[in-house]
């Protein structure tokens, strides 16, 4: 920068010293203060709110693993002694099925 | 900016004092018509407000400032149909500069006026460029960045608005 072209910098900054009006500093300052106060709201509560996350998908896991119990925990060799001895019983009448059904059950 | 991003209302209370008056001023030289201004000053510090988790110090506060300015008004100038480089209308007269002798007073308005008179004159680029080196404290490369130019276009548009600008106060001075 030349020294005459600091000269119309200078004389620009002495002249102009207009101030921004008041009126517009409240809607500013009070926009950025309810942007802090949210932010702060959110940074409390964030907390709470992982923690009912959290057990949120813990009930709803538990809710889950108890409603599928039954089927996981059958014993099936109970279940097969059981049929075994139906199916014993019921060998009569499967003597005269098909030879082609072939079940090997009248064994 | 970074004491404000990290949650320090104080922070932006000391930002918004010291530059409050320089983006003003900017703006106003720099809007379409004069009513806008104030539309154009909040709209910039609510972005400002709104935009603070994305500010990355990787330039000064002040660029980031007047970039959002500079975008915020050319917008204006779209919506209002026309062309940034179009020369401005007449504005309202600026306020005397605060003075407690009159006579200096008197001198500083009427070279307040000739000042107001030779920008108005200068293309919205040349303006500009001269208004973000004057307004802002800004250096080339940083005017450059916030008008999307290169640094040469920067020089050449701030030697323009110098000459012009000298050529005026000279002329008012006789």
């Amino acid at each position: 920068m030349r020294a005459d072209d600091e000269g119309v910098l200078l004389s620009y900054r002495a002249v102009s010293a207009e101030l921004a009006p008041r009126h517009l500093d409240a809607p500013i300052l009070e926009a950025a203060r309810a942007r802090s106060r949210l932010r702060r709201r959110l940074r409390r509560t964030a907390p709470l709110f992982g923690l009912a996350a959290v057990g949120l998908v813990l009930g709803l896991s538990l809710t889950g693993e108890s409603e599928r119990r039954p089927l996981t925990v059958t014993n099936y060799g109970v279940v097969e002694g059981l049929t075994r001895g139906y199916l014993l019983e019921a060998s009569p009448v499967q003597i005269d099925a098909p030879e082609s059904s072939g079940s090997g059950l009248r064994r | 900016m970074l004491g404000y991003r990290g949650g320090d209302d104080q922070a932006f209370a000391q930002l918004f004092a010291r530059h409050r008056s320089r983006l003003y001023r900017f703006v106003r030289r720099m809007a379409p018509v004069a009513a806008d201004t104030e539309e154009i000053v909040q709209d910039t510090w609510i972005a400002v407000i709104q935009g603070r988790h994305r500010y990355l110090a990787r330039a000064r506060f002040v660029t980031y400032l007047f970039a959002i300015a500079h975008r915020r008004t050319q917008d204006r100038w779209r919506r209002r149909g026309r062309r940034s480089e179009t020369t401005l209308p007449a504005h309202d007269p600026l306020p005397a500069p605060a003075c407690d002798d009159p006579a200096e007073a008197a001198v500083l308005s009427a070279m307040e006026q000739a000042l107001s008179s030779a920008l108005r004159g200068l293309p919205a680029e040349q303006r500009e460029a001269f208004l973000l080196r004057a307004e802002g404290d800004l250096g080339v490369a940083e005017i450059a960045a916030v008008m999307g130019v290169s640094r040469e276009t920067t020089k050449s548009r701030l030697r323009y608005a110098y000459q012009h600008l000298r050529r005026s106060l000279e002329e008012w001075r006789q």
